[in-house]
């Protein structure tokens, strides 16, 4: 608690940029914050980010764990191998894509070009923009859905599928109508945690595109870090990142009313 | 349960569809990593090295001196100090760690207390901060403090969302033990903390275990509060020194040089994660959901 109160105090105050309180500044660094037209830029990219990586997790995440949970061969090791990407850590991942989008080596322009499907390399990143950032958290992110998922799938009593099956229900019907009851509250968990997670992301950013090109890949926590270390303002940096914080608790705020509703 | 030979070889499909999903990205990091400079940025890609190599491997270990310069990389020090400082802080967080929440969740699992709801929310609270937003009262603080480019300032901030954590985690594992046990160990003379180090974590050591190494793992994973309070410096630990390898040096580091420190610092999280993946990844969800609703759910 007591790192907060230091930001609390912080953000009230003026600082100059090589770090030193100047004077007290009381709300003016909020005030600030408001009329910024940069703050809405990245909370909108924030916005965008968060929203594909929530869907694209879910999505991916029911997929997969849907297709897992058939009989195959080899099926427990390949369980292992698809959940494996989340011990990945989040900078890494940003490390590992720069590989995958690089626009003069990198493994996807090669697949693409070498399927006929694009002329030349492109500039993969400043094409896609944050979208494509989002993807790459994703993919270290999904897996931990697909565990869950995987698990709830497994409390699902194996007679209701005979049941509907006798009954002539189609697959969808089968997975509206026995599968997601069960799934609903690991549905739920996953939405809380993956847009929190979402939100507080900045590795991947930071080690992908630094915010650009042209500043379209600056969500708010990088914006956060921008204005604190690159711009060295400390006192509007704590003030941006309470807004960030407001934001986040919020949003898990939402979530835990909606989530305690349903279970009753 | 027949299936039809056709589903079988949807599904297949499917399955490889997948699996090159999750693995593109490192198979392409451990591809480049195996190339020499010249090879790994040829248009169109090989997707398998022609003349593997481990020689970028060698010259980051400083195993083996540049081919045509003759000397030792100057970035294999830096790496290789890194891994020695990842290693050491990572212990000292996790050991401290696991002894502070033991005796705090224990003391949440069986004592009452005043505001113990307060600190119960203090701590899930603590859990919703984002780093780029704690990063700036900690750089302030330690500046003050001449803590920057330390092994102190890091491990403090390490502690300072580890502690909670592990506490929280614990306190789920202790309460649902039976209290027998622990009676018996009264009975025998013990203290609080004797049943609880002789008693209670003997009787939980797989949790008390699978909780040291998450932190583990989340202490050699964490980047941006590593980039902030020690790059650069005696302290620096693996994350920011593979990080810079592709932002001070942009343009200089050849992409096998990169890949290959990347593989290498991935090892430990990749073999640790494979073994135990189940009993992480249980905690990981079970910690918000028991925070969240105070229920269990079912598991594979």
């Amino acid at each position: 608690m007591y790192p907060g109160a230091v930001a609390l105090w912080m953000s009230l105050q003026k600082f100059n940029p090589s770090g030193q309180v100047m004077r007290f500044y009381g709300a003016g660094n909020y005030i600030k914050a408001f009329a910024d037209p940069e703050v809405q830029a990245s909370t909108l990219i924030s916005l965008e980010y968060t929203v594909t990586i929530v869907v694209v997790t879910v999505l991916l995440g029911l997929g997969v764990s849907l297709l897992l949970n058939e009989q195959f061969k080899g099926r427990s090791i390949i369980r292992v191998l698809v959940i494996l990407p989340w011990a990945i850590p989040e900078y890494a991942t940003a490390l590992l894509y720069g590989n995958v989008y690089s626009q003069t080596y990198g493994t996807l322009n090669g697949l693409l070009l070498q399927l006929g499907l694009i002329p030349e390399y492109l500039p993969i990143v400043s094409i896609g923009t944050i979208w494509v950032l989002a993807l790459a958290y994703a993919w270290h992110y999904a897996p931990l859905a697909i565990f869950f998922f995987l698990g709830s799938l497994q409390s699902v009593p194996e007679h209701l599928y005979q049941q509907a099956r006798i009954d002539g229900a189609s697959v969808f019907r089968r997975f509206r109508t026995v599968t997601l009851p069960y799934m609903r509250y690991a549905l739920l968990i996953i939405l809380v945690l993956a847009t929190t997670d979402a939100l507080k992301s900045l590795d991947l950013v930071w080690n992908l595109t630094q915010g650009g090109p042209n500043g379209m890949t600056r969500v708010l926590t990088y914006y956060v870090y921008r204005a604190t270390f690159i711009l060295g303002d400390l006192g509007y940096g704590a003030a941006l990142s309470f807004i960030l914080m407001l934001l986040i608790m919020l949003v898990t705020a939402v979530y835990f009313i909606v989530l305690t509703r349903r279970r009753r | 349960m027949a299936r039809s030979r056709a589903k079988m070889i949807v599904l297949y499909v499917m399955v490889a569809a997948v699996v090159v999903w999750s693995a593109f990205p490192i198979y392409t990091t451990v591809l480049i990593s195996l190339m020499d400079t010249r090879e790994a940025v040829l248009t169109p890609t090989h997707w398998i090295p022609q003349q593997p190599t481990l020689d970028w491997y060698g010259r980051i270990l400083a195993l083996v001196p540049d081919a045509t310069t003759g000397k030792m990389l100057a970035y294999a020090d830096a790496f290789k100090q890194g891994f020695v400082n990842s290693i050491f802080v990572a212990c000292v967080v996790t050991l401290l760690s696991v002894i502070v929440g033991s005796v705090a969740g224990y003391a949440f699992a069986r004592f009452s207390f005043r505001r113990k709801n307060a600190w119960l929310m203090s701590i899930l609270l603590s859990r919703s901060l984002p780093a780029a937003a704690m990063a700036i009262p900690f750089f302030f603080m330690f500046h003050q403090a001449g803590l920057i480019g330390t092994y102190q300032g890091l491990i403090i901030t390490y502690l300072s969302f580890e502690i909670p954590l592990a506490t929280w985690i614990l306190m789920g594992y202790f309460a649902n033990l039976p209290l027998e046990t622990e009676r018996a160990g009264r009975i025998d003379g013990l203290g609080r903390l004797g049943v609880l180090f002789r008693v209670v974590i003997p009787e939980a050591i797989g949790g008390v275990a699978s909780v040291g190494i998450l932190l583990f793992l989340i202490s050699w994973s964490e980047f941006f509060f590593a980039y902030i309070l020690v790059t650069g410096s005696a302290a620096q630990t693996v994350p920011p020194a593979v990080s810079e390898l592709t932002t001070i040096m942009a343009g200089l580091s050849p992409p096998p040089e990169l890949a290959a420190s990347l593989v290498i610092s991935m090892i430990p999280a990749l073999v640790l994660g494979a073994i135990f993946q189940k009993y992480i990844l249980r905690l990981k969800i079970v910690d918000p959901v028991v925070a969240r609703t105070g229920e269990e759910i079912p598991f594979a």
